[in-house]
């Protein structure tokens, strides 16, 4: 490899397959399950949708819900993650939502934000595909510890559609349609043509014959 | 074909005989000659414009995505593109790719093709600088694929989800696409196929395992396993992350490495080029320079 | 060779001879292919028919192996067998310049050379759409071209398949059109002068064909109408099956294909190619069935000048194509014509300038070379290296690697150049078609008198009396009504009728003796 791109983050797990980046991520969501029960009693009462986990004595519930908005144009979802516990202030929380497009359902960040003084930390998301979607908050403890990661799924809608183009025109391709019904209908007045000459000429023989 | 009943009846109607019109009553009941003859001709030509005329406006209707049953079948989303569920593409990330080869390797293996029949194709470029950097080239997945209309049989078919796959049943094999593909993404079997195991798919354009003599095939995204959300055998065989798989409606892409990208956002911090875009192909494989390569794109 | 004494041995002297042209004595020589079994008919026919089963036998080769026997492979998609499509299907055209184009102009020193050029056309078309069938990956799937439901009627290759059966169909009505009025008087001779199976056959197959033609009024009327309908649609067809042709390569975005010269280039090398052909077919069946008192030196000269004519605009649409290409300097044109002018194409290119563009220029240029053997060896190699030009123009474009990277200097560092390798398959099958041409001629001919007997007859009646003002002394003794004296002498005017029969004062067989022929066609 001659040099990293600019855009990528650290890898995680880079050398890793798919596999197995997929199996980490499950194991660490194991592990995290393991330790967060014990400080299960300490956390506050999870709203619809939130799976509260903890590292030690502090823990992370994520919520999601959809803005509402006109018909046309569906407000954004706001995810909003609650660290509580020892220390809860100034935690960079980093937000992704499940891509289950694809097999294993990889993560893709939609944001980052830190915790203010309440130990929450909100960004908006613009769904870009209807349906049940999965949001993954987790963040960083001071001690280096993993906090989360807690996740949320939110029924939403997506805020923009897709504005490709799907199939691309050919530029005046209506007179090519025209130009295909002229020649067809010149080919079969040729063959018209050239069946009826030659009828024509036989009858004229059996006239004579006749 | 539902579309086709018509057509049948533009052919039929050279030879069946058509009315000929009010008789003249100037001779005692019998038809000049000519004038019958001429008649004829007239309603005749009429008939089998008619018939022409008919045909081709279905012709048209269904132009680009003349599917064959099965394929119907395989794509059953909506004809309209934006209500199908993805529209696929891929992003190719030029910086990272080290030349390996593993995605022709395991593209080659997966469907069970012939040495010369690189679907995914890994060119040697040159910059301008002397430097030489790799290009993968899997088919372009066009938005206006100029295989689709040369073909006489129509074998060549574009999905409601962006795929441009071959009908290898239908295919007759004058090759005439091969001519037209810009981007030299079609790879004829010259010879028998490389025999394969019982496989996990039908044997249907998806899925185009063994592939057929005679006829053309070329890279199909491993569109059978889409659905599933298996990425393609060159994208998750890909040591590096090169080659992403994108859906432009959710506007996510992933590679091998499991590294998601907002599509929209990544193209447009990294530059994204197409491939001889002026071509008017509207290709849907997205490059990503690095390297100060000219990749053709304002020829 | 003697040809005048066999004359007088196939025409009985005691025809009956009406003024002008004894058509009774000229259906006796258009006749003779078919009541003749020459020495040489049958190790002909047997030598040809072996190189098609052997065409045959490589073509099974190729449909158990795939197209790939044929030498193609993915970089040379395209190769012998389109070349060999446009090339066969070329050549038909002379029948259609021949017959068509000079009948349109009255140039009534077409007579005798018609029926051939129409059943060269007529043969050499069928042979040339069967190139479809080995071109097929999938042969047994062709069915498709004529399934309507199938139908894809934005490609080019369709339009081709209806452009060129709708040429096939034309191309018959042609050639039967003018042959009716010969019919009964082909079965009349029969009747005379030929007995057994093969003229019993003959006389049915006459009767079927044309049996009512009794040469009325109302029947001339109607078919000379649609004899001149239907040379005038042959020739916009026939421009529309190369123009169609030229499509499925010009529909793409290749260097060397992608060329808005492609239909008419198409269409005057078909010309070209055709007339060349014509000119061989017309001195065979001269030299094979001794017509050398009816075909003169004089057509072949004509014909050359056809020749040269089609050559010439031909040589300056190469000319323009190349220039404009290697001008351009896009890399890809340029560099496709750099394999072309001296690259990789070099040898089959410069054939093709010398032997087809330049050499019959100067043959015709020059006075010496102007003769009967200088028209029929420049033909000669003009077909051939017509054929090796439609090799230059489909592989070369075919080969072109189309991932090259613009920024290199020499341009295509990731492509090499492919290579079409020439398998003996390929040519087999390719000579197979070559050997079917003549053979089918020989077997046609076997049925159909090899000249148009009424049309020749019809053309001196019509032509005489402007040719005898005109006419130095030895051809106006020709055209005036025989003397009885002269015994069965036919008269048939001056467009390359020579008369049979002895006169005064020239060799034996009158105006066909070279000496008296070389000043006469340009006077």
């Amino acid at each position: 490899m001659k040099h990293l791109p600019r855009h990528y983050q650290a890898p995680t797990g880079h050398s890793l397959g798919a596999a197995m980046r997929a199996l980490a991520t499950w194991a660490m969501a194991l592990a995290g399950l393991a330790i967060g029960t014990l400080g299960m009693g300490l956390g506050l009462a999870a709203p619809a949708g939130a799976t509260p986990t903890a590292t030690g004595s502090s823990s992370l519930t994520l919520t999601a819900h959809q803005l509402s908005g006109p018909r046309s144009r569906p407000g954004a979802v706001v995810l909003t993650a609650r660290a509580s516990g020892a220390s809860t202030v100034g935690l960079q929380v980093t937000f992704s939502v499940k891509v289950k497009q694809f097999e294993y359902s990889p993560l893709l960040q939609v944001g980052t934000a830190t915790t203010g003084a309440s130990g929450v930390a909100t960004v908006t998301y613009e769904p870009t595909w209807d349906g049940p979607q999965e949001f993954v908050a987790s963040a960083q403890l001071p001690s280096g510890s993993q906090l989360g990661p807690a996740t949320a799924t939110v029924s939403a809608r997506a805020t923009t559609g897709f504005v490709g183009t799907v199939e691309a025109s050919r530029p005046d391709g209506t007179i090519g349609r025209w130009v295909v019904v002229g020649l067809l209908t010149l080919v079969g007045a040729v063959w018209v043509t050239l069946i009826a000459v030659v009828v024509r000429v036989y009858l004229t023989m059996r006239a004579g014959a006749a | 074909m539902d579309e086709t009943t018509t057509s049948t009846g533009a052919g039929a109607s050279c030879c069946t005989p058509a009315p000929t019109g009010p008789v003249p009553v100037e001779g005692p009941s019998r038809i000049d000659r000519r004038r019958f003859l001429s008649r004829t001709v007239v309603s005749l030509f009429g008939l089998a414009a008619t018939g022409a005329f008919a045909e081709v406006l279905d012709e048209q209707h269904s132009s680009a995505t003349t599917l064959p049953e099965h394929a119907k079948a395989a794509a059953p989303a909506a004809t309209a593109g934006t209500e199908a569920k993805h529209q696929w593409c891929m992003v190719i990330d030029l910086r990272v790719c080290n030349g390996c080869k593993e995605c022709t390797a395991a593209c080659q293996k997966a469907h069970y093709l012939h040495e010369d029949q690189t679907w995914i194709d890994v060119v040697t470029m040159r910059t301008a600088a002397g430097e030489d950097y790799y290009m993968p080239r899997p088919c372009m997945m066009c938005e206006d694929p100029p295989c689709v209309p040369v073909c006489p049989v129509g074998a060549n078919f574009r999905t409601a989800e962006g795929l441009t796959l071959v009908d290898q049943s239908r295919c007759v094999g004058t090759r005439i696409c091969m001519n037209s593909c810009p981007y030299q993404a079609r790879y004829f079997n010259f010879s028998d196929p490389v025999p394969a195991p019982r496989q996990p798919f039908p044997q249907e354009p998806t899925w185009p395992v063994p592939q057929a003599k005679g006829t053309v095939g070329k890279c199909v995204y491993c569109a059978a396993m889409l659905p599933s959300g298996k990425v393609p055998e060159c994208v998750s065989n890909c040591p590096m992350g090169v080659i992403y798989l994108g859906d432009l409606v959710s506007d996510v892409a992933v590679n091998g490495m499991g590294q998601v990208i907002k599509l929209s956002q990544f193209l447009s911090e990294n530059d994204a080029v197409k491939f001889k875009e002026s071509y008017g192909t509207h290709p849907r494989v997205y490059y990503i320079p690095g390297h100060g390569q000219n990749l053709d794109t304002d020829q | 060779m003697s040809t005048n004494s066999e004359v007088d041995q196939v025409v009985p002297a005691s025809a009956p001879a009406p003024a002008g042209v004894d058509e009774h004595e000229l259906m006796g020589v258009a006749m003779r292919p078919v009541v003749q079994t020459p020495r040489w008919w049958w190790p002909s026919v047997g030598v040809l028919s072996a190189i098609v089963v052997v065409g045959l036998v490589a073509w099974a080769v190729q449909l158990a192996d795939g197209v790939g026997a044929a030498g193609y492979n993915n970089q040379a998609f395209w190769a012998i067998y389109e070349a060999n499509l446009v090339a066969f299907i070329g050549v038909s055209y002379g029948g259609a310049v021949v017959s068509a184009i000079l009948r349109l102009t009255n140039a009534a020193w077409r007579a005798p050379l018609t029926r051939i050029a129409e059943a060269t056309a007529l043969v050499t078309l069928p042979v040339g759409m069967l190139f479809i069938i080995p071109h097929l990956g999938s042969p047994q799937k062709v069915w498709e071209l004529v399934w309507p439901p199938y139908w894809n009627l934005s490609s080019p290759i369709l339009w081709d398949f209806f452009a060129v059966s709708t040429y096939l169909l034309a191309t018959l009505v042609f050639f039967y059109l003018p042959l009716i009025p010969d019919l009964p008087l082909a079965r009349r001779w029969l009747s005379t002068e030929a007995t057994g199976r093969r003229a019993d056959a003959c006389r049915w197959l006459y009767r079927v064909l044309g049996g009512g033609w009794q040469g009325t009024p109302r029947q001339k009327k109607v078919l000379h109408l649609s004899i001149g309908l239907v040379a005038i649609m042959i020739i916009p067809l026939a421009v529309s099956v190369h123009s169609v042709l030229s499509f499925a390569f010009s529909s793409s975005s290749r260097a060397g294909y992608l060329e808005t010269i492609f239909p008419v280039y198409f269409v005057v090398a078909a010309l070209y190619s055709g007339v060349a052909l014509v000119v061989l077919m017309v001195a065979a069946g001269r030299r094979l069935f001794h017509l050398e008192a009816y075909i003169h030196p004089r057509h072949f000269v004509r014909l050359g000048f056809l020749l040269v004519a089609f050559g010439a605009a031909y040589l300056y649409l190469s000319f323009t194509e190349y220039l404009i290409d290697g001008y351009s300097g896009t890399t890809d044109n340029a560099s496709w014509v750099r394999q072309i002018l001296v690259g990789r194409y070099w040898a089959p290119f410069w054939f093709y300038v010398v032997a087809a563009g330049v050499l019959p220029l100067l043959v015709m240029a020059i006075k010496r070379t102007r003769t009967k053997g200088g028209v029929i060896t420049v033909s000669a190699l003009v077909v051939v290296a017509m054929w090796v030009k439609r090799l230059v123009i489909v592989i070369p474009p075919a080969t072109e690697p189309l991932l090259s990277s613009p920024a290199t200097p020499g341009g295509n560092l990731a492509g090499t150049w492919g290579t079409y390798h020439f398998t003996w398959v390929a040519i087999s099958i390719t000579v197979a078609a070559t050997a079917a041409i003549p053979l089918l001629l020989l077997v046609l001919f076997r049925f159909v008198p090899i000249l148009p007997v009424t049309e020749m007859a019809e053309l001196a009646t019509e032509t005489a009396p402007a040719e005898a003002v005109a006419a130095p002394a030895v051809t106006s003794a020709v055209l005036s009504p025989a003397p009885p004296g002269w015994g069965a002498a036919t008269s048939l005017g001056r467009y390359g009728v020579a008369p049979v029969g002895t006169l005064p004062g020239t060799s034996s067989n009158g105006l066909s003796g070279p000496a008296s022929e070389q000043r006469k066609w340009d006077r």
